[in-house]
């Protein structure tokens, strides 16, 4: 069932649209991780839900419940701010008091709640410090517990890993995502960070300029993009553009270069002529030159990526094409001007909506 | 369940809270000032008092007449000498007070807002003491045999600058020293690295970043001195006579209202014409 | 040339506290007026200046008439601080420029004006004439100090209170006003100061039964010398630094006053 439902959500600011046609379901105790680039109506959206900003029209819905226009603090939605916004002038029990006592719980009740909260996010010794007193993890574990006190039926999360450094934001994510779990609680994560969406969320929704790109889990969003905007947003991708000339059993697409590259036709969407093709730079190898249907090359430039070695490769055609190599025991590494071959699976190839099939689906 | 905004209605809030100033303000300050508007043109005779008509006749009396004319022109060169004052020394102490950091800039900082802190009667008082034929400047200048008779410090001109000087001397320094802090710390370092040296750097990078608070520090210095009423009243006494001090006079000890209401509108007026030129320099500043 | 700067500075910072040093210093001398450097040190003008009643009544006044005025301006200013802090408002620098305006304007002007306009409805020489007047003068104090502690104050809090299911009331009251109490505070110790410091309006609204200390102590000043003139401002010098120099230690920071 349907926990959360955005249906034709929109937010216009005068002539500029923030948020455009946005609709989304949301399971009960799903995970959804809202990615995309700054200005791409992320944090719009979370805010509309947490009911700060009106939508100008569509429909928000908590269940059954419409709470499109319910004011934000009868929503029972709790949401961790990207700079914790815990109370300067109370110490952690008072924040998580603070909004128990707005909902009237019994003093018995709150003490426990307290105690609970502390006790599940690990802060049970720091109850009477002030948030100045904790570190960047202790504060954004503090606003956790605040919201988690309620016992929300949706949590919201904008960006609350950034203020962190990376070694914390690491332990962070899984922190966050075994307390999601153990709640049960709904939750929706907005971030720009795709690395943070892949390893936390069970789907992940791209923005692209205020509408929605693409919506699936992970594996769908690296392995499959749609469009070139999610491509390019998620991970590195080799781009072709050209014309899909059919044939049997591989069809084959022609490059504007008149490079051209054999293409099993199932994997074709629709019998685009134009499109773009794409492939991801590690699905690419080096072969000996016997392979059949690989391609000549030189490497034009070589850079350490860590384990991973990049390598920028000029075809004879004269595209150049990003390969990255796993560094293994005994395969040396490669030098600029060094003459290679390279291919892939035709079954790794991906076509993407154009932009101009993308426009033409709003109609 | 009752609904409740989460916020009051957004057009209406603010000026709900901006009521009860905005009433202030049109009851203590914008009647009055129309009030003395209209007063200004009324016509006034010993013992009978103000008679309502509509005149220009006090302020071209102001104008014309030599006698105000002087004090007018007195006024604004009293203006200048105590700006002039104020930046020769202010600039340097805001130097040092930009430059200054944790507890040296905390000490010096209330060094400089002490004054502001203790009421100008009394540092005028202080004055008093050091100034007069008996105080202690004259005192000491007698005793190591500098000069022969008392130098005549006090009921002149001279006074007046060294005592206003002083009182007005914290405007210029935090006006000052709130635009050299905003001097991005890099500029300084990367003039440094392209191989400019001491005056070069304070000529092409200290002063034009500089001038704002310049600007808006002698506006407020020779606003400040054109409205000073206690100094001038306290040091000149009767000798000399600024634009404030005359308006006490004719308010309180003539009674003559409408001649010292024309007097208080135009010093207003000259003020409120110096802060709109400052306003319009700031704005094309901005701009540019 | 580093160093002829420290030398003029010093010479700066001395012209700037040699008035306030002499005040003091003479408080403590023994001659029959204020002269400087003391001789011989006493305490008897203080004694003098609470034995005058006069001035002891005008202290009485200063203190009820800037109590009643800084509760005013800082109830008045810190609405509009708030309006103007948290709220979009057309022309909002049009606004704040005339909220503040009261202190731009020449004392002597503002004076003239009020006591026209309180002439009309016989508000001169009454304590209310008085407390509108001081209202009107420190309101803009109250209203810089506080905008400048709600400045720095984050927004999300509010929203965070919200989210956690407090209504508006709630909101202000347990977050937006606990938090801009420090500035509240300083903005009412200023008001207060320049209250009971205020001259030139005073003056001419006052009368006769309402003299203020800063009036009783310019016609003092103006008519004859003498040191507990010189010993009550330095009970007002020392009185302002105690409760000043907590405010500024906290404000040092901001920039502007």
């Amino acid at each position: 069932m349907a926990y959360l439902t955005l249906r034709k959500l929109n937010k216009r600011y005068g002539a500029t649209v923030a948020v455009e046609d946005i609709d989304l379901e949301v399971a009960a105790g799903e995970f959804v991780a809202l990615l995309g680039p700054s200005g791409c109506g992320k944090t719009t959206t979370l805010r509309m839900i947490a009911g700060f900003v009106p939508p100008t029209s569509g429909e928000i819905r908590l269940g059954d419940a419409d709470v499109t226009h319910l004011p934000a603090h009868r929503r029972n939605v709790g949401l961790v701010f990207q700079n914790y916004a815990l109370f300067p002038h109370m110490t952690v029990r008072a924040n998580i008091e603070f909004g128990l006592k707005a909902h009237h719980v019994d003093s018995a009740q709150t003490r426990e709640r307290v105690r609970s909260v502390l006790a599940l996010v690990g802060l049970s010794s720091q109850e009477d410090r002030y948030p100045r007193e904790l570190s960047g993890g202790q504060q954004q574990r503090v606003a956790l517990a605040r919201v988690l006190a309620l016992k929300p039926d949706l949590l919201l999360f904008d960006e609350p890993l950034s203020n962190l450094d990376a070694k914390l934001r690491v332990q962070m994510r899984q922190e966050i995502r075994r307390l999601q779990r153990e709640v049960g609680v709904t939750a929706l994560f907005v971030t720009h960070d795709q690395e943070e969406a892949m390893t936390m969320a069970d789907r992940i929704v791209v923005l692209d300029r205020g509408r929605i790109a693409q919506i699936g889990s992970p594996a769908e969003i690296y392995d499959r993009p749609r469009t070139r905007f999610v491509a390019n947003f998620i991970g590195t991708s080799n781009f072709f553009e050209g014309v899909f000339l059919p044939g049997s059993p591989l069809g084959i697409f022609r490059c504007a270069s008149g490079l051209e590259i054999s293409i099993p036709p199932e994997i074709v969407a629709a019998s685009a002529s134009a499109a773009t093709l794409a492939i991801r730079p590690e699905k690419i190898e080096f072969v000996n030159a016997k392979a059949p249907g690989s391609l000549p090359g030189a490497i034009r430039q070589a850079t350490q990526l860590g384990s991973t070695m990049e390598y920028l490769v000029e075809l004879g055609s004269g595209d150049r094409v990003i390969v990255h190599e796993q560094k293994r025991p005994r395969v040396p590494v490669r030098a600029a001007g060094e003459h290679v071959r390279i291919a892939w699976h035709p079954a790794d190839c991906v076509f993407l909506q154009s932009e101009k099939e993308r426009s033409d689906d709003r109609v | 369940m009752q609904s409740w905004p989460a916020k009051p209605p957004r057009s209406l809030a603010p000026w709900a809270l901006l009521a009860p100033n905005l009433l202030l303000l049109l009851l203590c300050l914008a009647g009055p000032l129309l009030l003395l508007g209209r007063v200004s043109l009324m016509g006034y005779e010993a013992g009978h008092g103000m008679i309502p008509v509509w005149q220009l006749s006090n302020y071209s009396k102001f104008f014309f007449d030599p006698f105000y004319r002087a004090i007018l022109w007195g006024t604004f060169l009293l203006g200048a000498e105590v700006t002039a004052l104020c930046l020769l020394l202010g600039f340097p102490l805001a130097f040092a007070l930009s430059r200054a950091r944790g507890l040296k800039r905390a000490i010096l900082y209330f060094c400089i807002l002490m004054p502001l802190l203790t009421s100008t009667v009394v540092r005028t008082f202080g004055w008093m003491i050091l100034l007069g034929n008996n105080g202690f400047i004259n005192h000491t200048l007698l005793r190591f045999h500098l000069i022969a008779s008392p130098l005549r410090l006090m009921y002149n001109v001279t006074g007046v600058i060294i005592a206003l000087g002083e009182v007005l001397l914290p405007f210029m320094v935090l006006s000052i020293d709130t635009s050299l802090l905003n001097i991005n710390p890099s500029y300084y370092e990367a003039a440094r690295n392209l191989g400019a040296r001491g005056p070069r750097i304070f000529f092409r990078i200290t002063l034009p970043h500089a001038l704002p608070g310049i600007v808006s520090g002698c506006v407020l210095v020779f606003t400040g001195t054109l409205s000073a009423f206690v100094t001038p009243t306290l040091i000149a006494g009767a000798r000399i006579k600024v634009m404030s001090t005359i308006i006490y006079q004719q308010a309180m000890a003539l009674l003559d209202w409408p001649f010292g209401s024309a007097i208080a509108f135009t010093l207003l007026l000259a003020i409120l014409i110096l802060f709109a030129a400052t306003l319009h320099f700031s704005e094309r500043r901005r701009a540019s | 040339m580093r160093f002829l700067l420290r030398v003029l500075n010093g010479a700066i910072l001395l012209y700037l506290a040699a008035p306030i040093f002499v005040v003091v210093a003479t408080a403590f001398g023994s001659s029959a007026y204020p002269i400087f450097p003391p001789q011989h040190f006493t305490l008897q003008w203080f004694h003098q200046f609470w034995g005058n009643p006069e001035l002891r009544d005008a202290l009485r006044i200063s203190a009820l008439l800037g109590s009643v005025s800084t509760l005013l301006a800082t109830s008045i200013g810190t609405l509009s601080a708030l309006a103007l802090v948290r709220y979009r408002l057309p022309g909002k620098t049009a606004i704040s420029a005339l909220l503040l305006s009261p202190i731009l304007f020449p004392a002597v002007v503002l004076a003239l004006a009020l006591l026209v306009a309180f002439q009309r409805v016989g508000l001169t020489q009454t304590f209310t004439g008085l407390v509108a007047a001081h209202t009107l003068l420190i309101t803009p104090f109250v209203i810089r100090l506080v905008m400048a502690s709600l400045a720095e104050f984050d927004p999300s809090l509010e929203e965070a209170a919200q989210n956690l299911g407090a209504t508006w009331s709630r909101t202000f009251f347990r977050v937006t006003l606990p938090l801009a109490l420090p500035g509240i505070l300083a903005g009412a110790v200023f008001a207060f100061i320049m209250s009971f410091d205020e001259l030139v309006v005073t003056l001419l609204l006052a009368g006769p039964q309402l003299q203020t200390l800063p009036i009783r102590i310019f016609n003092y000043v103006q008519y004859s010398s003498d040191p507990s003139i010189s010993a009550i401002s330095t009970c007002l010098i020392v009185a302002w630094l105690a409760i000043g120099i907590p405010v500024y230690t906290r404000f040092l920071s901001v920039k502007h006053l």
